[in-house]
């Protein structure tokens, strides 16, 4: 089904836009590989995924490995569904407005 | 990318974050190899006289699991082979062949040859190495054209 184009300012934001894109590709991914992707730190990725599980568009989880707590995170099917209407108002206006 | 990015800013950015997930250099030929080796024992397994039949399944799960765990461990993320919407098909096509490659050694085993069971995992082998490689050529193929 084709999403309905809805601008998100949840998602909008550059690295939330990002994080929501490795998440829409990927069945789960690790908070240090979304770090190293985005490169930012480790405070401003808690502040975006926090920011992205309040809005109840991903699920966060803990999970022990080699003695370390490590926090994969997925998008929810609300996250899935923002995302893909976002990207599709995104294409709207990409084909309103003349690239730079 | 600037704090509030235009349209084609924000779909290349999209784009860019999604790149990250495809490993550059790929993954090693000895993953290829397992992966294969695992689907060749879930295939054949099937048509192997008893004990193996039974002993072989959980021994090629088990296997399938450490695949998944290795992989998770050295990428940081995960997609299962049925999740992108145009991979997925390749996946399907997969499982297909793997369900005929069963049947034929269920074959063997109660009709025989008694020796087809060598034969289908000989075959799902290949087909599983061949398969993993074009579902991520597909893969690569999605991620690179559009951000949906």
């Amino acid at each position: 089904m084709t999403p309905v184009p809805v601008f998100d300012p949840v998602v909008h934001a550059p690295g939330r836009l990002q994080i929501c894109a490795i998440l829409s590709a990927a069945d789960e991914a690790e908070f240090a590989m979304m770090r190293d992707t985005l490169q930012v730190s480790d405070s401003v990725l808690s502040k975006h995924l926090k920011a992205l599980e309040e809005a109840g568009y991903i699920k966060l989880r803990k999970a022990a490995a080699e003695g370390r707590q490590r926090t994969w995170g997925s998008l929810t099917a609300a996250g899935r569904a923002a995302f893909a209407s976002h990207v599709a108002e995104l294409q709207r206006l990409a084909g309103m407005v003349p690239r730079a | 990318m600037s704090q509030d990015p235009n349209p084609h800013e924000a779909l290349a950015a999209i784009r860019d974050a999604r790149s990250g997930l495809v490993p550059a250099a790929d993954y090693p030929i000895a993953y290829d190899i397992a992966y294969g080796a695992v689907c060749a024992l879930l295939v054949a397994g099937q048509g192997m006289p008893q004990p193996w039949s039974f002993v072989v399944l959980p021994v090629a799960l088990g296997g399938l699991a450490g695949l998944v765990m290795w992989w998770r461990k050295k990428f940081g993320w995960w997609v299962s082979g049925y999740s992108p919407k145009r991979a997925r098909w390749v996946a399907f096509g997969l499982l297909a062949v793997f369900v005929g490659l069963i049947g034929l050694s269920l074959y063997g085993r109660y009709v025989g040859p008694w020796w087809l069971f060598i034969v289908s995992g000989a075959i799902g082998f290949v087909a599983a190495i061949v398969g993993s490689r074009i579902w991520l050529a597909v893969w690569r193929k999605e991620l690179a054209e559009g951000p949906e």
